[in-house]
């Protein structure tokens, strides 16, 4: 048979990824090329997009569209991108939307010169390019979501976003969740029909080793990713505070930027925990591998999280993981401990167990290994594949 | 002819729910509110109905129908307070077609790791039994039919007849569990649970997918009656529970129940109690037990309750205490620390099927086998902690350098200013304390006099004491008279 050529639009890239979406764009697209899958990859990109610098793949074919979206923005964010670059800002949009349509447009040139079988989008601001390109084109439009306004926005929901993804989701051939978890969200949230919506989740790519872990005095605790709402940092600094009531001899790090982050580390002066918790910023690919090495336990509060795959990544580098129960990410990884996000006491109770009572960590990392041992992201991409199939057939 | 005995065993742990910062506090390990929720499903859906139809059935073949029972301990002690389902078990055990069993009041693996306190647990169980049933009894089984020889052994010095056990394929090998048999290296005989009949009734009952579904009366009566000339004795060993709960009464299992002896009684079959069996046959050989068997799992091990870190780690922990629990006879101590025994605390931390997300679920009112652990050794650190106390108070009991001033830097510092640093100093400021300085420290919900006592003076003694009083006169007294007692020893 014939490989299937898919024109395929994401977010971002490694290196120049901020959050899981660019890791899983990679990993996915990688994955699907060596299963014989053709894949032009049309990206947003900062500065000269002739001057492109990712981490080569095979089989993918990559073209850059220079814009300042990336993941992650919202109206207030974007403002401030604008700003920023005053020289040539006349190219890009004076706002979100403006730039989205900008966006969209180049996209939809670029489609008309590429021959494919169908469409396959990541997230809401590559929505309308897809929604416009299957239009003209008559290909079929598959929808992956990774996160949604509703997730976002922990209730400030953005009515033009939400009506963009929502107006995406009716239009769409078939929708990719990558949790039960995000599928009940789009199904209830955008009601949608669950027939429409298929799961798949997110993998790593596990080499079933054990890991060298650094020996510390003092036990750490991590939380790693964006300090935004939606991860809920401020019930991790409020367990924090409780676990050092009742125990001063452990750290807690905070790895990651975020808007949220002066408020947290104000919230932690205000609590008098300062000394006991450190805010690292955002860190690079291999400080991430230092600090997975050091940390006890990772901890991920989530007000809501479609999937969360640093909690996979912590389990493969042999840390247990204490994650919210709004999280997608158990559904592939059983062996975790689960918390009500906003229940700080239970979360403060595990932490200090966990830490305390050490043959249950050592019972849940080799468990967990055994779950990870079963996940890929050839195993995913071939599902992807039986999609592509369905819809192009 | 075959004899079927029909024996079920009738057990409800007692679930802990107990935080890290609970350590210390005086809460109780276990979780009423969750206890009482279980407890009282149970009873609606499982006990009452069923001991009404077990009753009918008695009076109904007059007398030719009989049932025999264990109730553990635990659950006896949780029905107290529900006399209606208790005097259920009692009018079945009056009429005489009923046989108690003995086994371990705590529903503990006790045999495993400590014949004495497996023996303790046995003779507390037979005296509650003699309470509440007035019945000595003479047939035991083990914790999860945990059986091996040195047990058959044990149980038989201590003047039981019979014990239960798995009728065990690795273990009869060709041999038929449709006879009674006799333990290697001691007298008892032991009886084996015919597993393919009792499971038949236990676990495929609503299976829609096993080929025996679904299971008629008149069918599984036709399967014991084919028994007749291959062995003259089918047990049916089962969960209570079985009835009502592992089987919905959607499922038609009490219409089963209500039937199936009505029609092993109408091919000519008959039913015996563990006692009778015994009595009524003779022994064919010697069964070796040379292992642990029990009845659980395709393993037939104690995997689901020791087969990780774990639950090795949290047995070992409580068993490693019996020495020094036992030694300073605190009798609530005691108790609690036998109520961590419950074997279903480490059944909860069972990894085994976890991943597949399996059977257990069901039955494991925690989360996750984790969060079973974390419970469990939150508590038993908070009971280490109180032996801790228990033992300073024991062996501190007359000490005179609690007379002596505390340490710099120790002293009371009451809240109108006032600086103490001995007991004979608090004595007397305590008695001329204003109320309002003398609430502030001691209220519903702190005593700080009785907790310096025992922080910084160390005299548990005293400070049970004075935790107790509640006026500033009584405490006053008090301290005068240990001081003086003190000053005399």
């Amino acid at each position: 048979m014939e490989s299937i050529k898919v024109l395929m639009f994401g977010w971002e890239f490694p290196p120049h990824s901020i959050g899981g979406l660019g890791k899983v764009t990679y990993n996915l697209s990688n994955a699907l090329a060596n299963l014989g899958t053709k894949i032009s990859l049309i990206l947003p990109i900062k500065g000269e997009s002739n001057n492109l610098k990712i981490i080569p793949t095979n089989f993918v074919s990559i073209k850059g569209i220079k814009s300042l979206l990336s993941p992650y923005l919202n109206e207030n964010t974007y403002q401030y991108q604008y700003l920023l670059c005053e020289e040539e800002a006349k190219i890009y949009g004076g706002n979100l939307k403006e730039e989205i349509n900008r966006f969209t447009k180049r996209g939809v040139k670029i489609a008309k010169c590429e021959k494919f079988d169908l469409i396959h989008c990541h997230d809401w601001m590559t929505f309308p390019a897809g929604m416009q390109i299957k239009e003209f084109s008559g290909k079929p439009l598959l929808l992956h979501v990774h996160t949604t306004e509703l997730d976002r926005s922990c209730g400030g929901c953005n009515p033009i976003i939400y009506n963009m993804e929502l107006n995406a989701f009716n239009k769409a051939d078939k929708i990719i969740a990558v949790s039960n978890y995000t599928k009940n969200k789009i199904a209830k949230g955008y009601n949608i029909s669950k027939d429409k919506i298929e799961v798949i989740h997110n993998a790593i790519e596990f080499d079933g080793i054990k890991k060298n872990k650094t020996y510390n005095r003092k036990k750490i605790v991590l939380y790693l990713g964006r300090l935004s709402m939606h991860k809920g940092p401020d019930y991790f600094v409020r367990a924090a505070k409780k676990v050092l009531d009742y125990e001063k001899n452990i750290l807690f790090v905070m790895a990651g930027g975020g808007e949220m982050l002066p408020e947290m580390i104000d919230l932690a002066c205000n609590i008098g925990i300062e000394d006991k918790i450190l805010f690292t910023g955002r860190l690079k690919d291999d400080e991430v591998k230092e600090i997975y090495k050091s940390a006890d336990l990772y901890v991920l509060p989530s007000v809501s999280e479609p999937f969360g795959i640093t909690v996979l990544e912590a389990a493969s580098n042999g840390i247990p993981v204490i994650v919210s129960k709004n999280s997608g990410v158990k559904e592939v990884l059983n062996n975790c401990f689960q918390v009500d996000f906003w229940d700080v006491e239970e979360t403060a109770n595990k932490i200090i167990s966990i830490l305390k009572y050490t043959p249950m960590s050592e019972e849940i990392i080799s468990n967990a290994y055994l779950e990870l041992e079963n996940i890929s992201w050839k195993k995913q991409a071939s599902h992807v594949i039986n999609i592509y199939k369905s819809l192009i057939n | 002819m075959v004899a079927v005995c029909f024996y079920l065993h009738t057990h409800q742990p007692i679930r802990l729910n107990f935080r890290i910062f609970d350590i210390g506090k005086e809460k109780s390990y276990f979780d009423e509110e969750i206890n009482k929720m279980y407890l009282e499903r149970i009873i609606e859906k499982s006990y009452l109905p069923t001991n009404k139809i077990l009753l009918d059935l008695i009076h109904k073949t007059d007398g030719k129908f009989k049932v025999s029972f264990s109730i553990t301990g635990v659950l006896l002690e949780q029905l107290e307070k529900y006399p209606k389902v208790l005097e259920s078990f009692k009018k079945i055990v009056d009429t005489n077609c009923c046989e108690l069993v003995c086994e371990s009041y705590y529903h503990s693996l006790a045999s495993v790791f400590s014949m004495d306190e497996f023996k303790r647990q046995i003779k507390q169980q037979e005296k509650k039994m003699m309470e509440i049933f007035g019945v000595k009894p003479k047939i035991f089984r083990n914790t999860e039919l945990v059986y091996q020889n040195e047990i058959g052994k044990f149980i038989g010095q201590l003047g039981y007849k019979g014990i239960l056990a798995e009728g065990w394929d690795k273990i009869l090998e060709w041999r038929s569990p449709c006879f009674v048999y006799k333990g290697k290296t001691s007298n008892i005989k032991v009886l084996l649970k015919h597993y393919k009949l009792s499971d038949d009734i236990a676990f495929r009952f609503s299976e829609r997918k096993w080929e025996g579904w679904p299971l008629t009366a008149d069918k599984f009566v036709d399967w014991v009656n084919n028994h007749n000339g291959n062995g003259n004795l089918i047990n049916l060993f089962m969960d209570y529970e079985t009835f009502g709960e592992h089987q919905w009464k959607e499922t038609g299992i009490f219409e089963f129940l209500k039937h199936f002896p009505l029609k092993v009684l109408e091919k000519g079959d008959e039913f015996v109690t563990p006692i009778e069996s015994i009595e009524k046959f003779k022994p064919v050989g010697e069964i070796d037990f040379s292992n642990i068997v029990s009845w659980a799992d395709s393993e037939r091990d104690l995997s689901a309750w020791m087969g990780n870190r774990m639950q090795q780690s949290a047995l070992s922990a409580v068993y490693r205490l019996e020495e020094e629990v036992l030694k300073y006879g605190d009798k609530k101590l005691i108790d609690d620390w036998r109520k961590l025994q419950i074997s279903d605390h480490f059944y909860y931390m069972c990894t085994k099927w976890f991943a597949d997300g399996d059977v257990h679920k069901y039955f494991n009112p925690y989360q996750t086998p984790y969060d079973g652990f974390i419970v469990f050794m939150n508590a038993l650190s908070d009971l280490k902690l109180r032996l801790e106390y228990i033992k300073r108070i024991k062996t501190n009991y007359m000490d005179k350098s609690f007379l002596g001033t505390v340490e710099q830097g120790k002293e009371f510092y009451c809240r109108n200013g006032k600086v103490i640093n001995s007991l004979e100093e608090l004595a007397k400021e305590i008695k001329e304390l204003d109320i309002e300085t003398f609430l502030h420290h001691v209220n519903e919900e702190r005593n700080d006099f009785a907790n310096w006592i025992k922080e910084v003076v160390g005299d548990m003694v005293l400070a049970n004491r004075i935790k107790r009083a509640k006026r500033q006169s009584t405490m006053s007294r008090a301290i005068t008279s240990r001081v003086a007692r003190l000053n005399l020893f």
